[in-house]
């Protein structure tokens, strides 16, 4: 297979400047122009035809609304105008399928990969691979039973994401090795200098990029039984799930008992026999309660971490997650915006804590970042460190509020308890009911939560990188971002902080589509003012 | 201020206000009638005059909303805005309820471009926006001539700063 010369606009050696770059819309360029039949000559390769397949499940996925309704509104006597409009908007869900194989091809040349699509806008797209942020690998269900895979790559522009569905595992390997090959390749012209250090984008050398290669990867402690159950414990998503059971199990009761009091009759005589048979009767329930809980979110978990592994090579980071879909993200070391250790107060209480890693155009379904480890153990959180992030270590003391910020973390819970327990007053109509009181019991735990989160929140600047320690809710996080990932510094103070002569010290990263950032909440404002003092302090030089 | 000393940070010019407070007058005015119309029809339909109740509703929240836009909000937050332009680095200063100082590094900017509304025209002032990859940076109703030529010089500076993606 020849390989020919990569469109000149985009090779990067012909960039003055990576940035420069990116003002016009970046790696993507439209090409009006001609149905270019397919030519392997030039290395044009479709996907597996079982793309239309895949492609029908996700319109139908995502055309779900329009379905259900069209459908019924060609059941019922809907005006004939709604019945077609409901028909021609499931036609448009479902009118790429005939196309998207056909046109959808994509190459490897020798420093990029390229893809067409599109019928009516024909779209073309260039990602060097120099500069691919992040790779994807997924295997739904339906890949799985076809042996396929899903390739996503991610560029960093926003917007420019490759989403190759329906890949046969030998196009997947060769994309996968060609993207392994630039990397070892541009690490090995930076292999001499530190990742944090800036290095210069051209790679002429591959030597050194054997003797990384043959290093075997480095791996983090997975997930036993033990992180499983604590994920399992304090996964909100639980009580979601044991919810919706109930209501399933409630169907079940209507349609099998047919009348349509047997849910509440059932309930009714369960409590009735629950009150004559006591106290251990009680406990019983309540323990098969937590059971069900329990074994509902460790299936959740099981299903979405379920062969969680954790690799790092000189280059990347490799994270494999997940039970039926199963998933494997590649990330570059080098080009992580920033690094988060992650704290939910429950989480943490049973000594775990997740790492969260801020990456520019890959994200995963929550937010922006991407979770590479969603429970490791406290002790193993330095060994993690050195092996995985050694250019974060964190070096002196937390600059943290001063005294007279504290009212400010303390009433700030209180008051959002308070709005709470009015609001659930008002609700339930029980304003002045005794068991109300039992809400104001809460204020102690809120009372010792804004304490941790007094003495808990802060700054921590070092040359080359910043700690912004903050919570959110229960969350603490504590985030690590390099200098040179800064895309601005802040200080900001409302007029309640200005009246304590407090202020707010940030930082915001380039994270997702979007951006990301990391704030200390009521800092003295000449500390927080370090934060802009820290990033303007040495002229940056290439 | 417990902020920055502002050495070597610039005002806005004076006529910027004169376009902030004839925003606030015209479009600002759109946003509170809309809602100020919608809490007057639930309002209204509880004493049965729905349609009065739009109408009060709109322009009474637009009474109240605009005259505190263009007499308070506006001359704050242009007497509070300063920014300046150094080699490495833009710094603005801006807001009115949260003082905001931020330090943006030019050697991250993606791009930078100007727009001119309807009343910057008429008042030959413009916005100049600086992008990065995290957010977007507005240095609003400068000069003309000052935004074009701080459009090129900081379009320059992108240029020479090099970064890696």
């Amino acid at each position: 297979m020849t390989r020919p010369d990569p469109p000149s606009s985009e090779a990067p050696e012909s960039e003055p400047s990576a940035r420069a770059e990116a003002t016009s819309p970046p790696l993507s360029s439209e090409e009006a122009g001609e149905l270019a039949a397919v030519d392997d000559e030039e290395g044009w390769q479709r996907q597996s035809p079982l793309l239309i397949l895949l492609a029908s499940w996700d319109a139908a996925r995502e055309g779900i609304g329009q379905i259900v309704f069209g459908a019924a509104a060609v059941q019922s006597d809907a005006p004939l105008a709604l019945q077609v409009i409901f028909l021609v908007l499931i036609g448009a869900k479902f009118l790429p399928v005939l196309w998207v194989w056909f046109l959808t091809r994509h190459r490897l040349t020798d420093d990029s990969i390229e893809v067409r699509s599109g019928l009516l806008t024909r779209k073309h797209t260039v990602i060097p691979l120099e500069r691919i942020q992040a790779a994807d690998q997924t295997s739904g269900v339906l890949q799985r039973v076809f042996r396929l895979v899903r390739l996503r790559i991610s560029s960093g522009a926003a917007g420019t994401q490759v989403d190759l569905k329906a890949l046969r595992p030998s196009q997947a390997e060769g994309l996968l090795a060609a993207i392994d090959l630039a990397r070892a390749a541009a690490a090995a012209t930076k292999s001499d200098a530190p990742a944090h250090e800036e290095g210069g984008s051209q790679h002429e050398s591959s030597e050194s990029s054997e003797s990384s290669e043959a290093s075997p990867p480095l791996r983090a402690p997975g997930l036993g039984v033990r992180p499983v159950l604590a994920l399992a414990l304090t996964s909100g998503r639980a009580l979601a799930i044991v919810a919706t059971g109930w209501v399933i199990l409630e169907r079940v009761f209507d349609a099998t008992g047919g009348d349509k009091d047997a849910t509440a009759s059932f309930l009714a005589r369960a409590s009735e026999s629950i009150q004559a048979a006591g106290p251990a009767l009680w406990l019983g329930v309540i323990a098969l309660g937590i059971v069900v809980f329990l074994v509902a979110s460790t299936i959740e978990i099981l299903i979405r971490w379920g062969g969680f592994r954790l690799e790092v090579t000189p280059q990347e980071l490799r994270i494999g997650q997940g039970l039926i879909e199963r998933k494997v993200v590649t990330l570059r070391r080098d080009k992580l915006q920033a690094v988060r250790v992650v704290e939910p107060l429950f989480l943490s209480a049973f000594g775990y804590v997740a790492i969260d890693v801020d990456v520019i155009g890959h994200s995963d379904q929550k937010g922006s970042a991407a979770r590479i480890h969603p429970a490791l153990h406290r002790e193993d959180l330095e060994a993690f460190w050195r092996d995985f992030l050694p250019q974060f270590q964190a070096a002196g003391e937390l600059v943290t509020p001063p005294p007279r910020a504290q009212i400010r973390f303390w009433l700030k819970p209180l008051l959002s308890l308070s709005v709470a327990l009015a609001l659930t007053g008002v609700a339930a109509g029980a304003w002045g009911q005794p068991w109300l009181l039992l809400g104001a019991l809460l204020f102690l735990p809120g009372v010792w939560l804004g304490g941790r989160r007094f003495r808990e929140t802060g700054i921590l600047l070092m040359p080359e990188h910043a700690l912004v320690r903050s919570w959110s809710g229960w969350t603490r996080t504590s985030a690590y971002v390099p200098r040179r990932r800064v895309q601005a510094a802040w200080t900001s103070s409302s007029w309640f902080q200005r009246r304590r002569n407090l202020s707010t010290a940030g930082l915001r990263v380039a994270s997702g589509a979007t951006g990301q950032h990391y704030a200390a909440l009521d800092l003295d404002p000449d500390q927080a003012h370090q934060i802009v003092s820290w990033l303007a302090a040495r002229p940056e030089t290439t | 201020m417990p902020l920055d000393p502002d050495e070597g940070m610039l005002p806005l010019p004076k006529r910027a206000l004169r376009v902030d407070q004839g925003y606030a007058l015209t479009l600002g005015a759109i946003g509170p009638f809309i809602a100020g119309s919608v809490g007057g029809a639930f309002l209204g339909l509880l004493v049965g005059a729905p349609l009065q109740g739009v109408a009060l509703g709109g322009i009474l929240l637009a009474l109240i909303v605009v005259p505190l836009r263009v007499f308070v909000f506006a001359p704050i937050a242009w007497s509070r805005f300063r920014y300046r332009i150094e080699p490495e680095f833009v710094r603005i200063r801006s807001g009115v309820i949260v003082v905001t100082y931020q330090l943006i590094p030019l050697v991250r900017v993606q791009n930078v471009d100007s727009s001119q509304g309807p009343l910057e025209r008429h008042y030959g002032l413009a916005d100049v926006k600086i992008h990065n990859a995290a957010s977007t940076y507005v240095i609003p109703n400068l000069e003309e001539a000052e935004a074009e030529r701080l459009r090129e010089h900081l379009a320059q500076l992108v240029r020479v700063a090099r970064d890696e993606a």
